[in-house]
């Protein structure tokens, strides 16, 4: 037995007037009896004169009925109330199923076939319309029941003092590849190869398309069974991934062969129901507030709130993510691809021919992610703790007052949707960065992944050069923007390690060690007479790296005339001259001596 | 429950398969058209009877087409889920809100409101399972249940499932 209210459907013609209630209370109703009688108006169209049509207004009578059989309880509308809009609700009616879980088109609770329709266009069916199980399709609760559901985990999730992570898998805490080179790499101890790939993992999954099996090689991030075993502790682990069903299986045998993390959380394409974007609700329908995410696409998840985005695992350089086909396109491969460790891999002789032919795992696994992640997250679980803690003791007052029931659970608990923000946005909160080489030519700055990763950490990102900066990320150092750069003792130019470091472990990690050493200044001189040169001629296109946006460019000029004047009148060949020349106003503005 | 039910299907032929071993062909076919298939009307066909006794017909050429249309009439064990009946089950996943489980080809799902009040729903067992005093339901586990409503869709069923009775539950 459950009371339901029922409310009126967005089908009426508002607004309509109650005429008569038709049923009194304690009768009992089946379904399409009617409840009351109710006037809206409305147009009808007459004809006058055989073939002229007009519309005149007017009022009708209707009668409701009632969608579902019950006990008819108490009413709260009366006769000659005028109800204005859809979702008001009418009376109380005692049901003997709410028919609130669902599987297959029948209530879970009595049996019942909910598929049946009739005239009155109400689906028994659509009560129960939230889909949050992990490897069920066609079992699906009701608003209210999700609620239920939700309230009693996180209670459980609370009393065990843990929270919600959410784990992606390619890329994030495996790199897969389908390369049959590596099969062989790994069948041969001899292979020079041999020593990089003897830990990577192959499975084979058949398919209807493909009855002999594709094998995959799948590589485990360095220090994931720790990661795992640590964070399972602190957290309910999730996987969420838009790989196929049978893939994820063999995946989670391989980095949890027991079940004891995942056990049977594990969300894939096949049932997501769709294959762009990934979203927390399909999961969490009501409350996301315990919930951390952890991906390497930031766009996938819309750069939710609860997502702590994590630097790609690449261990098959330029294979990438092979489960991403139906994803948008991934960004910043380029920036990605010399992250591990915040150095660049250098990989012997004969690993850089062969990386060029195929996917080639590149030389040592120098990948630290997993443990600055582990950081990470053991830092957000701590800060939630405390702020639950806190809230314990103020809480106590609150609950005497009447409150409404819906809902309630929730108020002043923490939310991990303020608090991670919040963590982030103190990193770099006081930076302005600028980048150069880093995004590619005409991207729009701020779709770029980077760019909101960073921004999401409180830094501030500039498009164009000025003296506020107080970082300039650059991929190389022959570009405009650290020629401009290096005359301000303030402006750090640092590697892009620096600002992935800092996103990574969320600090800000003191920059000295990836600043970029600025070399003598004959590497500038190309540089400097083609930006000159670019002034005078005033073309429209940059030819620089950068991506410049031509027309807030004028600013930029102004300060930087004197520089352009001084090389503009000396285009000597001799490049001592040549360098003397461009380090006159370099001196004058207090550039440190290092970089002479 | 069990029938055997007498049942007939009409079997089309292209005229190359006309001659020696067409009746074996037709046999074949038979069993490969009907045995695992599921009808609203007779539940799942799970076997087909005495295999030699099949009885086709004599057949009747397709006006216009060439090829031949033979009505071959067989036996078979039918098996179809009622509402009420009690059947046993293999469980094949739990979840927070009950456990599926598996009567061979029907797929059970048996809610929480329908398993007695006294099994809880323990997330962190691995694999998670209702446990009571004396009981556990986890994957693979046998259990009897009572259906209390099926629902037949496009080839194949569904059913919802009750253990909250006496005598059900895990075997």
């Amino acid at each position: 037995m459950a009371d339901t209210n029922l409310t009126l459907p967005w089908t009426l013609r508002y607004p309509i007037t109650i005429v008569q209630l038709l049923v009194a209370t304690g009768t009992e109703i089946g379904k399409n009896t009617p409840l009351f009688t109710y006037r809206y108006k409305t147009t009808i169209t007459q004809t006058r004169d055989l073939n002229e049509e007009i519309e005149v207004p007017a009022e009708l009578l209707a009668v409701f009925e009632s969608p579902v059989e019950g006990t008819v309880g108490k009413w709260t509308i009366q006769e000659g109330d005028v109800i204005e809009q859809a979702g008001h609700a009418v009376v109380t009616l005692t049901e003997a199923c709410p028919h609130a879980v669902q599987f297959a088109g029948m209530c879970a609770l009595c049996g019942k076939d909910l598929t049946f329709q009739d005239y009155s266009g109400y689906q028994e069916s659509e009560r129960a319309n939230v889909k949050m199980f992990h490897n069920t399709s066609g079992l699906a609760v009701s608003m209210e029941e999700a609620e239920r559901i939700e309230k009693k985990s996180a209670m459980t999730l609370l009393a065990a003092r843990k929270l919600i992570l959410v784990v992606d898998l390619d890329q994030t805490v495996i790199h897969t590849t389908v390369d049959p080179l590596i099969g062989e790499w790994k069948k041969d101890p001899t292979n020079s190869h041999y020593a990089a790939v003897k830990d990577v993992y192959s499975f084979s999954l058949q398919d209807a398309a493909n009855p002999r099996g594709y094998w995959y090689y799948v590589k485990v991030r360095p220090g994931l069974p720790e990661f795992l075993a640590r964070i399972s502790q602190l957290y309910e682990l999730h996987i969420y991934t838009m790989a196929t069903k049978s893939y994820a299986r063999a995946i989670s045998k391989i980095i949890d062969p027991d079940g004891k993390y995942f056990g049977d959380r594990i969300l894939t394409r096949d049932e997501s129901g769709n294959l762009e974007q990934k979203n927390l609700q399909r999961l969490f329908p009501v409350d996301t507030s315990l919930v951390t995410i952890i991906d390497d696409r930031g766009d996938v998840w819309k750069w939710s709130a609860n997502l702590i985005k994590v630097i790609p695992y690449e261990f098959f350089v330029g294979i990438g993510d092979i489960n991403s086909r139906f994803l948008p396109k991934a960004q910043d491969v380029k920036a990605t691809g010399s992250t591990s460790g915040g150095t660049v891999t250098i990989s012997d002789d004969a690993d850089v021919d062969n990386a060029s032919e195929s996917g080639d795992p590149s030389g040592a696994d120098k990948d630290h992610e997993l443990h600055t992640l582990e950081n990470v997250l053991v830092r957000v679980h701590d800060k939630y703790y405390v702020a639950y803690d806190d809230r314990k003791v103020l809480e106590k007052p609150v609950n005497m007052r009447k409150r409404k029931r819906t809902m309630d659970w929730r108020e002043g608990l923490p939310d991990i949707k303020v608090i991670m923000p919040e963590m982030k946005r103190n990193v770099l909160n006081g930076t302005v960065i600028l980048f150069s080489g880093t995004i590619p030519l005409g991207a729009n700055v701020d779709t770029v992944d980077v760019v909101i990763w960073a921004r999401s950490f409180g830094a501030t990102i500039v498009k164009e050069f000025s003296t506020d900066v107080t970082h300039l990320v650059a991929e190389r150092v022959g570009t405009k923007k650290v020629q401009q750069a290096s005359r301000y003792s303030h402006i750090k130019i640092v590697s892009p390690a620096w600002l992935y470091t800092c996103l990574s472990t969320w600090t800000n990690v003191p920059a000295d060690d990836y600043i970029l050493e600025v070399p003598e200044n004959s590497a500038f001189d190309a540089e400097i007479d083609g930006d000159a040169s670019n002034d005078k001629k005033d073309t429209d296109a940059d030819d620089d790296d950068d991506n410049d946006d031509d027309h807030d460019k004028d600013s930029d000029r102004d300060r930087s005339e004197e520089s352009d004047d001084d090389s503009d009148f000396s285009f000597d060949e001799d490049p001592v001259v040549r360098s003397l020349l461009v380090d006159g106003p370099v001196l004058t503005d207090d550039v440190p001596v290092a970089n002479l | 429950m069990f029938f055997l039910k007498d049942l007939s299907l009409s079997i089309t032929l292209h005229p190359s398969y006309f001659g020696p071993s067409m009746h074996s062909y037709l046999r074949s076919k038979l069993l490969q058209d009907v045995e695992g298939t599921c009808s609203g009307e007779y539940g799942y066909i799970i076997y087909v009877m005495d295999g030699m006794r099949i009885d086709v017909d004599k057949g009747r050429v397709i006006p216009g087409s060439g090829g031949a249309e033979f009505e071959v009439k067989y036996r078979a064990i039918v098996w179809k889920p009622f509402k009420g009946e009690v059947v046993d089950a293999v469980v094949t996943s739990v979840n927070n809100i009950g456990f599926f489980a598996d009567v061979g080809p029907l797929g059970v799902f048996v809610s929480t409101k329908l398993i007695p009040s006294d099994m809880r729903f323990d997330p962190n067992l691995n694999p998670p399972a209702y446990v009571s005093e004396d009981q556990t339901i986890e994957k693979g586990s046998h259990v009897r249940l009572k259906i209390v409503g099926t629902r037949v869709d496009v080839g194949e069923m569904f059913a919802i499932g009750s253990i909250k009775e006496d005598y059900l539950g895990v075997l």
